[in-house]
């Protein structure tokens, strides 16, 4: 009897193991919450709506985390309830080109129109890298911390710092290790 | 025996799956945003890892006390739904690093109470929680801060540039030191560049 009691005690450790190795490692960068919204396993998608001038921007980045194929990002319709919206809040005070929010029933994209596009910073302004950022979150990404990833995660905290528009292998390996 | 144990093996596997110990679900988080504050997450305009483009993009850079809270706003954006919160505190200027501010001045910081509408079994409601940005606490009365602001005329507002960045808490007199030379010295780096 008590060899069985073993058993099952080795056996909880095994699938626990197990169930933490297919979690993201430690360097992967996750956040706790996302846009997503997953009817059943393996069919996961985000519904969004648009209430932003920066379509170009928006049209790139959905494109871009698309053709990754875990997750659909489709345009909301009368029959769903959108998971994500795309706005536009001016401050020409703050210093932040985009943000994204979890807000229960809908998240928000934002994009700052004072910022966006402004010249006046170091990096030229890039909308394309800052759409793919945002829509990173929405997928669950997370802002790598240091200043080792600026030139190697488009989902460093400054996205219009980062050498390329769209995401890096390390963004692709944080999301196929989330989806 | 054997029989004995084979069952219990698959008994207590059950159990552990059913605890959740293998849970892997991609959308286990509540969204609800009713438990616990919502974390926004920005992309900035400037690497606000780097202290010289910290200083740089900010039009003053100060060590102040928070006095009181000094408000709340929640600002309309092109959805009509959606509002971004923001708080606003009343901070005595102690010494400054870039620009002259004196006295006391209203301290702008991204984030505060924001009502989420949140759907449970087909029904809509309306629950109170706290939206922060990159996870910044808001700022309370009594708390020493290293702030760097850009001025919001139209509001008479300095909104903290970068959060948490931006607003270092100083719960010490060497940290307040050490971040006083910090910016200053990176002030300095610029104005040399």
């Amino acid at each position: 009897m008590g060899r069985a009691f073993l058993c099952v005690a080795l056996s909880a450790v095994a699938l626990c193991v197990t169930s933490s190795a297919s979690a993201p490692p430690a360097e992967a960068h996750g956040l706790g919450n996302d846009s997503v919204d997953c009817t059943v396993p393996f069919d996961c998608e985000i519904r969004w709506e648009d209430q932003t001038r920066y379509d170009g921007a928006r049209r790139f980045a959905i494109g871009q985390w698309n053709r990754l194929g875990r997750v659909d990002i489709v345009p909301d319709s009368a029959a769903t309830i959108a998971d994500l919206e795309f706005v536009d809040y001016k401050d020409c005070a703050a210093r932040w080109d985009a943000f994204w929010s979890p807000r229960g029933a809908s998240d928000t994209i934002g994009f700052n129109p004072c910022s966006i596009t402004s010249h006046k910073y170091s990096h030229r302004p890039d909308p394309n890298a800052v759409a793919v950022h945002e829509v990173g979150h929405a997928l669950r990404l997370a802002h790598p911390s240091g200043r080792y990833w600026q030139r190697r995660s488009i989902m460093y905290a400054c996205a219009r710092c980062t050498p390329t528009s769209t995401y890096h292998a390390h963004d692709v390996n944080d999301y196929r290790r989330t989806w | 025996m054997r029989a004995s144990v084979l069952t219990l093996i698959v008994v207590g596997w059950t159990l552990i799956i059913c605890s959740g110990c293998g849970s892997n679900d991609p959308s286990g988080v509540p969204r609800d945003g009713g438990r616990g504050p919502a974390n926004t997450e920005v992309s900035y305009a400037f690497d606000p890892g780097d202290k010289r483009q910290l200083v740089s993009s900010a039009e003053n850079v100060f060590v102040g006390r928070v006095v009181k809270r000094a408000g709340q706003a929640s600002l309309p954006t092109s959805a009509a739904a959606v509002r971004v919160p923001q708080t606003q505190v009343a901070v005595r200027v102690v010494t400054n690093i870039k620009g002259y501010l004196r006295g006391t001045v209203t301290v702008n910081q991204y984030g505060g109470r924001v009502d989420t509408v949140v759907e449970r079994g087909g029904r809509r409601r309306v629950e109170p929680g706290v939206d922060l940005w990159e996870g910044d606490p808001l700022l309370k009365s009594g708390e020493v801060v290293l702030l760097a602001t850009a001025y919001n005329s139209a509001r008479d507002w300095h909104t903290i540039v970068a959060q948490p960045f931006a607003d270092q808490r100083i719960r010490s007199r060497a940290t307040g030191k050490r971040l006083v030379r910090e910016f200053r010295e990176a002030r300095r780096a610029r104005r040399s560049k």
